[in-house]
């Protein structure tokens, strides 16, 4: 934390020399605030010109060989880039405050009053449009050097200003004729809006430039160690499981839509990489028939055990918690969660044809000359993943199920993800994926939930999206390639970058994590049942029940795993 | 902890040059010249060092830590001279001094004062005002400041009049004398080094020729001349950098290889300028 001040210091001592460049924004805003009459007018000129000369930080930078200081001082990238937004911010306050001083003395100075909502939207809206202007900028000049991106990256700042100027020269009109700006206005709500949406994009653009300056560096922990087991994966495995067991329990309740949504674009297919991930190894270490076996053994007894013991459990509280809460959903847990499974079972078999058929039994290429991951491949893989399931929805549209398998319209991704999990394995990706790109990643994610997911989900009436090849479909799936992949890359290189140590509490939940998922669902439809006196909101319920839930469920698979031979399977 | 400095298999890759697997050390307590002409990867192996940008391939220890790990802690310990200075124009003298000595805990006022103050340099100038030699005095001040162990400097005395650098190499030669400091001298000027350097390592276009004691190069090679009746065939494929003339020939020869030669060839002790063009003109005929 403390180098992080340090590097907010130096950004203000290497910006020194240009503090008088803030005097322009403040002779023009006093005029504007003058002749306007609205004293905060000024302030708002003051905050959005603080915007393109907080950005001559990288003119200075660019003039005076900064990145040999940068070199030489002991920070660290990602100090020097939290601590150069964190600068901006500082500019933006420290100007926004002597701005609206002088405001409050100019509208003395010529008796013109000062509405305190109007002023603060006017704020509001000025700090919006710096955090906007630098979160597209910093980045840029993170990555390019200033003096090629300087015009290019400001262009559309001057001319959305001067749009914005236009309009709000024609306020009185809008106000008359719209009640939502109406409501908006004469709420706290665009202040709220504007200080919450910058800061977000601030941390969003803070993400993306550490991403980018950061570089292509692999992870250095545990490339170094190549024989080592990768904990991290064991961990976001459990951390999958997991999130199964909440979806489960949301679907049951009946609530947290988006939340289900959001899940299901990324939280199985990243089951099938990492399943993918484990599978030539394990093919490699046991050999053709013993990996058949096992999968036998360890796949297809729990499916039989599920389908025909723990299923009519779950069946038979599904019908009597039915009863209880009168909804009339179909009871679709025959197969259950054992789809996966059985999926898994036909993906490993067809693997090991395949292997059987090409004889391809070479070992992982020698370091140097394995295809690296860079991000335009993951780019490519990500449209093709979309395009696949777009035209794959024409006939299998979202939220149909066939035989038994409850998100077919995910197919494509299920089986790219696999593919990509082998692929991974043998190019030893999850060891030398560069960390940047699982932040850029996130970023995509992010970026693309904001824009995307609502472009294809809320327009147009009916549900478009789900398929059928409508061009919303094509944004949906456009959305969730991009949500998945973004988020399987942000989540592999969090787990490990924090999740990576073989703890003792890890290590137990990953051995009980299979037995979780194949028991949870009667486990959690009895919790369920035995909650249902509870008369609160949904959500509540579902907290309550998770928190239960997940401890119990990790319980009963302890106490299963102690019955003797039942480790040979589970 | 023995090397100050150890680079294993360094491998990096551009558009047009790459740096090859390079690998060397300094031990501790030394001076080791980092020669090769212009271009040849010396900038980019110590950019590499200071993680300004990323490898490809390979490791750099500097301590016996990482340098990409364990950056802050060993940049406590690093300074570097730059060909150029990299502090902005603007400040003065005086300022440069308390705003670098935030970053650094071994950072000594006294010290700052004390160089300032023996180098003469004008505590009230902006840096933009300060003549060549000044600036590379400024950077040298606040490298000593912290008491780096290890010093970088890249192509320091590039620009410098003849007084300024026998200056230079004076202060370098009295910096290490307490046997715990290193110095990593990339330069394209041999005659620096064959002062002060203890170790030598050679770079050519991207790959090390040689790396080891200063005494031991001057006696691994020497330098050949001869009739070009002289010149064998077996010859010509030993010797690096063949030049040949009406005259005769010349040409740099592993020592090694001397017993083979006839009485009428003379053989001479080489400089370090001798076998870096020697160097330059094998790189060329390698194309």
């Amino acid at each position: 934390m403390s180098d992080i001040l340090k590097s907010i210091k130096l950004d203000h001592n290497i910006m020194k020399s240009r503090y008088p460049m803030f005097m322009i924004g403040y002779v023009i805003g006093i005029l504007f605030a003058v002749l306007s009459k609205t004293p905060f007018f000024g302030t708002t000129i003051v905050i959005v010109m603080a915007a393109p000369i907080a950005g001559q930080y990288f003119s200075v930078y660019e003039k005076n060989n900064l990145e040999k200081l940068y070199g030489v001082l002991p920070l660290r990238k990602p100090e020097v880039v939290i601590g150069r937004y964190l600068y901006a911010l500082c500019i933006v306050v420290i100007n926004g405050i002597i701005a609206t001083i002088l405001a409050y003395i100019i509208s003395s100075l010529t008796k013109s009053g000062v509405n305190g909502l109007e002023s603060l939207n006017f704020l509001s809206m000025a700090f919006f449009y710096f955090c906007l202007t630098i979160s597209v900028i910093f980045p840029l000049y993170f990555k390019f050097p200033f003096s090629k991106v300087y015009v290019l990256s400001n262009l559309p700042f001057y001319l959305i200003f001067l749009i914005t100027l236009a309009i709000t020269r024609k306020t009185n009109a809008l106000q008359q004729t719209s009640p939502v700006f109406q409501y908006l206005t004469s709420n706290l709500r665009i202040a709220e809006i504007g200080l919450g949406l910058g800061f977000v994009l601030l941390a969003i653009s803070c993400l993306l430039s550490c991403a980018l300056t950061e570089g292509n560096r692999p992870a250095p922990l545990p490339a170094k160690e190549p024989g080592k087991r990768l904990f991290f994966a064991d961990n976001l495995r459990t951390w999958m499981v997991i999130l199964v067991l909440l979806q489960h329990l949301a679907a049951l309740y009946n609530t947290l839509y988006l939340f289900m949504m959001l899940n299901s674009a990324y939280f199985m297919g990243l089951l099938f990489l990492l399943s993918g991930y484990f599978t030539p190894g394990s093919l490699e270490r046991k050999g053709a028939w013993q990996f058949l076996k096992d999968r036998l053994l360890r796949l297809g007894i729990p499916t039989l055990v599920y389908v025909f013991i723990l299923n009519p459990i779950a069946g038979w509280g599904y019908q009597k918690m039915h009863s209880l809460t009168g909804s009339v959903a179909a009871g679709h847990f025959a197969l259950g969660p054992m789809w996966f499974v059985v999926m898994l079972f036909v993906l490993d078999l067809a693997y090991l044809a395949w292997r059987r058929i090409t004889k391809n039994r070479s070992g992982p290429p020698p370091q140097e000359n394995r295809p690296k991951l860079t991000f335009p491949k993951i780019a490519i893989f990500a449209l093709a993943l979309a395009a696949a399931s777009y035209l794959f929805r024409i006939v299998m549209p979202y939220g149909m199920s066939l035989l038994e398998f409850p998100s077919l319209d995910y197919l494509p991704q299920y089986l790219g993800f696999f593919m990509i999990g082998i692929l991974a394995y043998k190019r030893d990706w999850f060891r030398s994926i560069p960390g940047s790109l699982g932040q850029l990643g996130f970023v995509l994610a992010i970026l693309a939930s904001v824009f995307l997911f609502p472009a294809a989900v809320f327009i147009g009436t009916g549900s478009p999206w789900i398929g059928h090849g409508t061009w919303q479909s094509a944004v949906f799936a456009l959305w969730d390639s991009i949500f998945a992949v973004g988020m399987s890359l942000a989540l592999i290189t969090f787990f490990r970058r924090f999740l990576d140590a073989g703890k003792k509490f890890g290590l137990f939940l990953s051995r009980h994590s299979f037995t979780v998922y194949v028991i949870h669902v009667p486990v959690i439809i009895l919790l369920i049942l035995a909650l249902s006196g509870l008369q609160t909101l949904p959500q509540l319920k579902f907290s309550l029940a998770a928190v239960i839930g997940l401890p119990l469920c990790f319980g009963i698979a302890w106490l299963i795993r102690k019955i003797p031979y039942v480790k040979i399977i589970l | 902890m023995n090397n100050a400095i150890e680079i294993q298999n360094l491998y990096k890759r551009f558009k047009d040059f790459s740096l090859n697997n390079i690998s060397f050390s300094l031990p501790m307590g030394y001076i080791m010249g980092f020669v090769g002409q212009n271009g040849a990867g010396k900038t980019t192996t110590i950019r590499l060092i200071l993680n300004m940008i990323d490898r490809d391939g390979g490791e750099i220890r500097i301590f016996d830590l990482d340098n990409v790990q364990d950056e802050k802690k060993i940049k406590q310990d690093v300074a570097v001279v730059f060909d150029d200075i990299y502090f902005v124009d603007s400040w003065k003298v005086r300022e440069v001094g308390k705003i670098v000595k935030g970053f650094y805990s071994n950072w000594s006022n006294e010290l700052f004062d004390h160089y300032i103050g023996s180098f003469s340099l004008p505590i009230n100038k902006k840096v933009k005002e300060l003549s060549r030699g000044m600036k590379m005095k400024l950077m040298l001040a606040v490298a000593m400041s912290h008491e780096a162990k290890l010093l970088l400097l890249d192509e320091p005395t590039s620009g410098l009049d003849p007084v300024a650098r026998d200056e230079l190499l004076e202060v370098l030669s009295k910096y290490i004398a307490d046997g715990d400091k290193s110095i990593l001298f990339s330069t394209h000027i041999t005659s620096d080094l064959e002062k002060i350097a203890d170790y030598i390592t050679l770079i050519d276009h991207g790959n090390i020729f040689y790396s080891g004691a200063k005494d031991d190069l001057l006696e691994y090679f020497c330098i050949v001349r001869g009739g070009l009746n002289d010149l064998t065939d077996s010859l010509k494929n030993k010797i690096i950098g063949l030049t040949t003339n009406i005259a005769g020939f010349s040409g740099l020869l592993p020592t090694s290889e001397i017993g083979h030669l006839t009485p009428e060839v003379v053989t001479e002790t080489p400089s370090i300028d001798e076998i870096l063009v020697a160097m330059s003109k094998r790189g060329k005929k390698h194309e």
